[in-house]
């Protein structure tokens, strides 16, 4: 999917990536009908063929129960939700105020 | 400080029939975030016609500088600059922001509608709110970041 989206946006045939890529025509296809995947390097190279530097972007994985927290508010309308933020609001108000 | 009624504020501005969009921890709730927050965060259209309407709406909800006691009388041009200006009013406390890391300023915001009842907001998208956190780095916005991604996880489960 990727390597096609960035393939079609350059304007490039799948035999002319293959050609600035160093790779082939019938790889390129494979890699992008999904039947074969590409190493890592193989692909930054494909990429910078069209245009592009593929970089890595750690984040950490959400927490299951913030998850479900955000599900439960997603299953409120948004009036509902901002209702809501003012309820907690003030109970985190009472919560936090100095005795 | 008076007790954020967001509701209140929300339809003072569109009543006033300014030009803004919700950024921040309030965007971030309206769209599923588990966050509570005390505060709204807008972000207005910086010009003039606009910007004397989000003064009238300031007004009329008795706006003071933030932890000050005296009533304000707000013009226009006060929302001409790009500093952000925090203020109490008799909804709570709103920050004016013109322009906010990662994000730019109203026109380049990307925003998602929201129907509220009667009437619609302008809401920054979660990715919105995921980068300007992100870039501001500060201990509170990086604490920010888990509940994030776990909204915007529920998010597209929910699309998908």
């Amino acid at each position: 999917m990727l390597i096609r989206e960035l393939r079609v946006g350059a304007g490039l045939s799948q035999r002319a990536l293959a050609q600035r890529a160093g790779t082939s025509q019938p790889a390129i296809a494979r890699y992008e009908r999904g039947v074969a995947t590409p190493s890592w390097e193989t692909l930054q190279r494909l990429a910078a063929a069209c245009g592009w530097r593929l970089g890595l972007d750690p984040e950490p994985l959400p927490d299951p129960g913030d998850i479900e927290l955000a599900e439960l508010l997603l299953g409120l309308s948004p009036i509902e939700r901002l209702r809501a933020l003012k309820r907690y609001a003030r109970l985190r108000e009472i919560a936090t105020a100095k005795p | 400080m008076t007790e954020l009624d967001p509701e209140k504020l929300l339809r003072a501005l569109v009543d006033r029939e300014v030009d803004f969009c919700v950024i921040g921890a309030v965007a971030a709730w309206l769209q599923g975030n588990p966050s509570v927050t005390l505060g709204l965060d807008v972000m207005p259209r910086r010009e003039l016609d606009n910007a004397d309407r989000l003064a009238a709406a300031l007004n009329q909800l008795g706006a003071r500088r933030r932890g000050a006691d005296e009533r304000l009388e707000l013009e226009g041009a006060d929302f001409l600059g790009w500093e952000t200006q925090s203020f109490d009013t008799d909804a709570g406390p709103i920050d004016v922001v013109p322009h906010a890391a990662a994000i730019g300023a109203f026109e380049d915001v990307a925003t998602v509608e929201l129907a509220l009842g009667d009437f619609s907001i302008r809401v920054l998208t979660i990715d919105g709110v995921i980068a300007s956190k992100e870039q501001l780095g500060r201990p509170k916005d990086t604490a920010a970041l888990p509940a994030l991604y776990a909204t915007r996880a529920a998010l597209r489960k929910r699309r998908s």
